[in-house]
């Protein structure tokens, strides 16, 4: 029963939880062709069966968890997986993406991808094992956080090993940007797909996996392995996030005064050394704990041994935890923070989005636009962190004030009124993550054109903020130093933010790790280009422009379903903060984002048309004719 | 005259500290900063010096008062009294 | 005789080593079909579980179709052709050290790769190490 292309097992698992049917279906050689793998694959399947206007909690949406032609096997941070769906958070495209062990254990089951839809009638989850699919009951799960779902169904069926992704108790109170976690501590964090599972009735998909997966050329593809492994132990950052993890960059931004502090009012946070890498690890550190066959080892699992959160042991927090849940609420009690961190992994809440629903709540209480009585009685004053954790609690059972949160920044905004909407830090309904574009200047456009909302994962790129002038000579040209290495300036961003959109693609649907191609990269596209071709024998992969070809498509179909859900250019938009109010100190004083530059050069490189619409000549080009034709038929209202 | 040499991960734990003055005279550059950083911490430098060229190693990012001192004039970027010098082992953003 | 000794710390749970060891056998990547498992415990515990090749190997002494023999050159060797696949052994083996390949149903355990384990050469944080014990002792002593 072997599929003719390597790396991939060849199924996809078709559930329906209204009929409780299952099907097991071959996976189409020509979306392996033309979509590689992982948001490739979600790209055409979302696009080819939702329709527009469609209620993300509405039955007919489809959750589809994908892995791809590299998932679980020896390639270094190869143990990646994503979750896609209309996003609950944003109703546009949703996209998330996790470590753990689920990938590698899903493709193992003998799948490439599940793709699940209906509303089962009572609290079900689904348990695969290999050929045999069951929707079962999940009463007595109901109500349990993350951890205990996955220890009750790792006892029920007998085996430690088994591989569970579930939601606490925020995705079955369809909390809008409720995430879906895996492993105890790895999540598929943003734009609320746990709240599409909660929708579902779905608590859980657990899955055992006994089969292995092969690729085509393996002498060829084990010697990418090893050079890859190597590759990792040379490269400086690597070796920093061995030691450190994300938190390194704490200490970074604040030297260059981009550390988003009180709701991204300003980038100097006076509490930053309690919070940074060097506190940490000397503090708090208590062990490594790294994702499927991970080389780079960044995940840190830390303790607090004194104060009111004694006790605690958690993975994490990552930077974005340390932003969103202390600086950007003006907290430096790194307790609370480990605490609040460990509360959303339990109770699946994204730690950003909830990290910036209470800033923004802090800052109209700043501003005298919330009284304490509005807030049940809290004092939401800026570094109140146990207020902080307070409010996790009540957002993930949606309690008091926390039902409010509950539903988003840009939602609490609108019910609340009263000029609250100018605080909100969003693009397209989601809360932006720990850039800020007038310090790091093509973070303003990736935040402003990331296809899930504000967004640091899918086209960031820290040339301008790190700098290397001689990595980015060589891939971009010598003839565009210094200014592109510049972080206050927008020429050749739109070149930098493009070109990493379309690599990230990529990555995307192999699927391997962020951490695979930082700045500057390990990996870039000839690296994923020869690990496809090696592992799936299609040697059109091994082509650097084919897989740019793949990545514009993907890019392009991923743009599409959000213009058919009536978004354009006035939609790439991010709050005036970054493009009105200068950064008011630090190094990057009086500084503005002009993202509209950008913006234009940056559709131009895309080809799409001034409204920021591909073209149907651009879409022809790239083999979506039928796209096009979809979006040029009038949207039915 | 003195300046603030602000260090942070494995460079910090090299030289025992996170924060470092030196005292400095008229038209100091970064060059000779680093001359003067090495005597009293050896360890810092040369694990921030390509030792064959004695250049700054690629990933090295040093801040002159936030800003990489490439976006400035490099290694002979001249220090004036009060200012803040951050050597921060490269990071990847995410 | 040399085995696949952990360093006793330093296990960061990634399962590196059993994806490898299943790869080093079957040329393919997965999980159960491996030698080497590594127990991930909340919050903070992480390590692997390989053969020690006893001297006196229970499970050879449970095995009803003597498939298991202890070689002369230490190693405790399964014998695929005359294993019935009962799992006696399995159940035997004090440290849970030998596994059942969950397609070919015969019992398998470590057999150091022929010398050149791949657990040893792909675990990222370099804490396995193919060892004899008495070696290890006596770096223990004088480490003190």
């Amino acid at each position: 029963m072997s599929y003719p292309l390597g790396g991939y097992t060849g199924q996809i698992l078709r559930v329906d939880l209204e009929r409780k049917k299952t099907l097991a279906e071959p996976l189409p050689k020509e979306l392996a062709l033309n979509y590689l793998g992982g948001t490739g694959f979600a790209a055409r399947i979302l696009f080819d069966e939702l329709r527009a206007g469609l209620d993300p909690l509405a039955p007919e949406n489809r959750l589809i968890f994908a892995t791809g032609p590299l998932t679980g096997t020896l390639w270094p941070t190869s143990g990646r997986w994503a979750a896609y769906a209309k996003a609950p958070l944003t109703g546009i495209w949703g996209e998330a993406h996790c470590g753990g062990f689920f990938g590698p254990e899903l493709k193992y089951a003998g799948y490439d991808m599940l793709v699940i839809h209906g509303r089962a009638k009572g609290p079900v989850y689904l348990w695969i094992d290999d050929g045999t699919v069951e929707v079962r009951s999940a009463k007595d799960l109901l109500g349990r956080n993350t951890a205990e779902t996955t220890d009750m169904v790792r006892e029920r069926h007998g085996d430690r090993e088994i591989e569970v992704a579930c939601i606490g108790q925020a995705g079955e109170r369809l909390v809008r940007f409720a995430c879906i976690m895996n492993n105890y501590q790895d999540a598929l964090g943003r734009t609320g797909l746990g709240a599409v599972m909660g929708s579902k009735n779905l608590k859980a998909v657990a899955v055992r996996g006994t089969r292995a997966v092969t690729v085509a050329d393996d002498d060829k593809f084990m010697e990418l392995v090893d050079d890859a492994n190597q590759r990792v132990l040379k490269q400086s950052q690597a070796q920093q996030m061995m030691k450190y993890g994300t938190p390194l960059l704490v200490a970074y931004k604040s030297n260059i005064g981009e550390l988003a502090t009180r709701n991204h009012q300003t980038g100097l946070f006076e509490g930053a050394d309690r919070l940074n890498a060097d506190t940490i690890r000397e503090k708090y550190y208590a062990k490594t704990r790294s994702c499927f066959v991970c080389a780079i080892q960044c995940k840190k699992v830390n303790r607090i041994r004194k104060g009111k959160y004694s006790g605690t042991i958690s993975g994490g927090p990552e930077y974005e935890g340390i932003y969103a849940l202390g600086t950007n609420c003006g907290i430096d009690d790194f307790g609370a923070v480990l605490k609040a961190n460990q509360l959303c992994n339990l109770y699946g809440l994204d730690v950003i989005s909830a990290g910036c629903v209470i800033a923004w709540l802090m800052e109209c209480y700043q501003r005298g636009l919330v009284t304490r009585k509005q807030c049940d009685g809290l004092n939401l004053k800026w570094g109140n962190s146990d207020v902080m954790v307070t409010l996790i609690e009540r957002i993930a059972f949606r309690e008091g004030i926390g039902d409010l949160l509950a539903q988003g920044s840009v939602q609490a905004a609108r019910k609340l009124g009263k000029g609250t909407e100018r605080y909100v830090m969003h693009v397209k309904g989601m809360e932006i993550s720990g850039q800020d574009g007038r310090t790091h200047r093509s973070a303003a456009l990736t935040h402003a054109i990331s296809v899930r909302g504000a967004d640091h994962l899918r086209s960031l790129v820290t040339v301008d903020q790190l700098g290397y002038e001689d990595t980015a000579a060589k891939r971009y040209g010598k003839d565009k130093l210094p200014e592109i290495c510049d972080p206050y300036g927008e020429r050749y961003k739109a070149l930098v933010v493009k070109d990493a959109e379309d690599t990230f693609a990529i990555r995307d649907s192999l699927i391997v790790c962020w951490y695979s191609c930082g700045w500057p990269p390990i990996f870039w596209m000839s690296d994923f280009a020869a690990a496809s071709a090696a592992a799936t024998g299609v040697k059109e992969f091994g082509d650097v422009k084919n897989m740019y070809r793949i990545a514009e498509r993907i890019c392009n179909l991923r743009r599409a379903f959000n213009v058919r859900e009536g978004l354009s250019a006035k939609d790439d938009m991010i709050p005036e903060r970054f493009t009105r109010e200068p950064m008011p100190e630090g190094p990057g004083k009086g500084q503005v984002a002009n993202l509209e530059v950008m913006l234009r050069e940056y559709y131009r490189l895309r080809k799409w048309d001034a409204d920021g619409k591909p073209t149907e000549r651009t879409l022809t080009e790239l083999g979506l004719a039928d796209v096009a034709a979809e979006l040029k038929r009038p949207r039915k209202r | 005259m003195e300046v603030v040499v602000k260090l942070h991960g494995d460079l910090r734990e090299k030289a025992g500290t996170g924060t470092i003055k030196v005292p400095i005279d008229e038209d100091e550059t970064v060059d000779t900063l680093l001359m003067k950083l090495s005597r009293r911490h050896p360890k810092v430098v040369e694990a921030i010096l390509d030792p064959t060229t004695g250049e700054l190693l690629e990933y090295f990012d040093i801040l002159l008062n936030g800003r990489r001192i490439q976006q400035i004039r490099g290694i002979h970027t001249k220090l004036k009294h009060k200012d803040e010098i951050a050597i921060s082992p490269p990071v990847a953003d995410g | 005789m040399a085995k696949i000794i952990y360093a006793g710390e330093g296990c960061t749970g990634c399962k590196a080593c059993s994806v490898a060891c299943v790869h080093a056998h079957d040329r393919a990547f997965g999980l159960r079909a491996t030698r080497i498992w590594v127990v991930r415990e909340e919050p903070l515990t992480d390590y692997p579980v390989v053969c020690h090749h006893c001297d006196k190997p229970p499970c050879r002494d449970a095995c009803p179709v003597g498939a298991i023999t202890k070689r002369d050159d230490g190693l405790v060797v399964v014998n695929e052709r005359t294993c019935i696949g009962c799992g006696a052994c399995v159940e035997a083996c004090p440290f849970g050290a030998m596994g059942m390949h969950p397609t070919k149903r015969v019992a398998i355990n470590c057999d150091l790769c022929g010398g050149d384990p791949a657990c040893v050469k792909f675990c990222p944080p370099r804490v396995l190490k193919l060892q004899v014990p008495e070696a290890v002792a006596q770096e223990q002593r004088v480490g003190g």
